[in-house]
């Protein structure tokens, strides 16, 4: 009888190890899902009104929304996007194309529509490495506290608007990130831009996002002239529009 | 008494069998409960492509295709050796294009595989791009935008996870040396891990509109377990312009526009 407690003791034992192994991934808030950004608008920008701006980055905003009402969005001309580059960190968490969150234990991805560009935020503790070289999605690190996952994105380069309306940053801008699911299909994330030599001081910025569980990321690559000429030329070349290239019309 | 003593004894080991025959039965479900995910094959990790060349092609030989095709291949092709890619002036990628499915696997730029129960993510550091494989059964849609990356779908077999790719737009070359392809394109790939860091992808190419048969080739990748993914959105002449007048802008480059020269 003692023989057999002792035996129900150790099979006690393995049974809350093995559960213990079961719950060994440690608890964190489950994000994942496709979202998108709640409220009106095809892109918007982070806080009220025009921040702070050194004056460089001053001049650089003025020159991006020359004769236009200030907030309105940035003139297209000077427009990145309309040079084929992508809309880059933090603008394209402002835009309304949806976002897919993947959680894995050591990473959380990030995967969007637009120009069907990603993040991948690292959870393992690893820092920013020296002479990283700096790009437009950045290099993120986060952490889980509580119900709450903290991202903290640095290395970007100084090429993108901050959103729409043509805020300029620098590479030294520095993005903290707070994701919280504040119900069951809204996502909340507060941001805070840290820049001190494109801004006066930090500038703040909440958005929420609405969960579209049947929705599918689709492919979006923008739109460019470099690429609308290829995509007409291909076209000319197949015969599907009538269209010769100089060359062509030279008799070559 | 006695009897009695033994018979209480052996009623309590009897339940104390029970306790331990339940507490044993619960024991072996919960592995059962760890391993509720059907066993698939791992393929997680960042890969990169075997083999010395930066860019390669698929097959050893010319890929056989019809007589539109020909002629598209051979204006991508004029004037080089057989060993050349294709022109780089007819090249998609120039245009600020990514280089599409399937081309993208025979670049030797790193990807990422990220396996979930109902997904498997490719993410690519050539152009940022990304495949989504949706393992839970649904189909390409009618109408389904065409795609660079197309819409793929997938099954595990065994150690291998089959994929079907579909809807795939025309404006991609299917390799590095200029093979076109229509809208028609269906892929099968067929992924295995055949060694701890070895991957290898079998390609099935089925395009009745631009080829005379369905062809394919084999393409072995390495893990990089201590690699990272970089960003590369890829050069062409409009981001290079913005680029440049970026710089300008800011001082870092003497030159000036027209405008400006003008005084304005």
């Amino acid at each position: 009888m003692l023989g057999s407690s002792r035996l129900m003791l150790a099979a006690m034992t393995l049974l809350m190890s093995a559960t213990a192994l079961v719950a060994q991934t440690p608890a964190r808030p489950d994000l994942s899902g496709i979202w998108s950004r709640t409220g009106p608008g095809a892109h918007q920008p982070f806080g009220q009104g025009v921040p702070a701006l050194q004056p460089w980055a001053k001049t650089l905003y003025e020159e991006n929304e020359r004769g236009l009402p200030p907030g309105e969005d940035g003139l297209d001309e000077v427009d990145p996007v309309i040079y084929c580059l992508v809309h880059g960190f933090p603008r394209i968490m402002a835009g309304n194309q949806p976002i897919e969150i993947v959680q894995t234990p050591n990473q959380v991805y990030l995967l969007f529509e637009a120009h069907s560009v990603q993040r991948r935020i690292y959870l393992d503790g690893r820092k920013l490495p020296e002479n990283y070289p700096s790009s437009f999605m950045g290099f993120s690190t986060g952490r889980y506290d509580g119900d709450t996952l903290v991202v903290e994105t640095g290395g970007l380069n100084d090429l993108s608007w901050l959103d729409r309306t043509g805020i300029p940053h620098s590479d030294a801008l520095r993005v903290t990130e707070r994701f919280r699911r504040a119900a069951q299909d809204t996502l909340e994330i507060a941001f805070l831009f840290d820049d001190p030599k494109a801004f006066v001081r930090p500038l703040e910025g909440k958005k929420t996002y609405t969960l579209k569980p049947d929705w599918e990321i689709l492919e979006n690559i923008g739109y460019c002239e470099d690429r609308f000429r290829y995509n007409y030329e291909r076209k000319a070349f197949r015969g599907t529009v009538r269209w010769q290239s100089p060359e062509q019309a030279g008799g070559r | 008494m006695p009897e009695c003593q033994a018979q209480k004894e052996l009623t309590m080991s009897i339940r104390s069998l029970g306790l331990m025959l339940v507490t044993m039965t619960l024991l072996m479900s919960a592995p059962v409960l760890v391993a509720q995910t059907p066993a698939r094959p791992n393929l997680s990790g960042i890969w990169t492509r075997s083999g010395p060349r930066p860019n390669e092609n698929f097959g050893k030989e010319a890929p056989p295709l019809q007589p539109a095709a020909k002629a598209i291949y051979d204006e991508n092709r004029k004037g080089l050796a057989p060993a050349d890619g294709g022109l780089d002036e007819l090249d998609p990628s120039i245009y600020c294009l990514p280089h599409g499915f399937p081309r993208v696997y025979a670049s030797n730029q790193p990807f990422e595989i990220v396996q979930t129960p109902t997904q498997v993510y490719v993410l690519f550091e050539a152009h940022l791009m990304r495949r989504h494989i949706y393992l839970d059964g649904r189909k390409l849609p009618e109408a389904y935008p065409n795609s660079f990356m197309g819409f793929s779908t997938g099954r595990y077999d065994g150690d291998t996870l089959v994929v079907e790719t579909a809807g795939l737009n025309d404006l991609t070359w299917l390799d590095t040396s200029g093979t076109p392809h229509s809208d028609s394109l269906r892929v099968t790939e067929r992924i295995r891990r055949t060694a701890q860091d070895t991957m290898e992808i079998e390609f099935s190419f089925n395009d009745e509109k631009t080829f005379t048969r369905p062809w394919g080739d084999k393409k072995t990748y390495q893990l990089r377990t201590d690699w990272q993914l970089m960003e590369n959105t890829g050069y062409c002449e409009d981001r290079f312009r913005y680029n440049y007048g970026q710089r300008v802008f800011k001082g870092t480059v003497d030159w000036q526009s027209p405008e400006q020269a003008a005084g304005r």
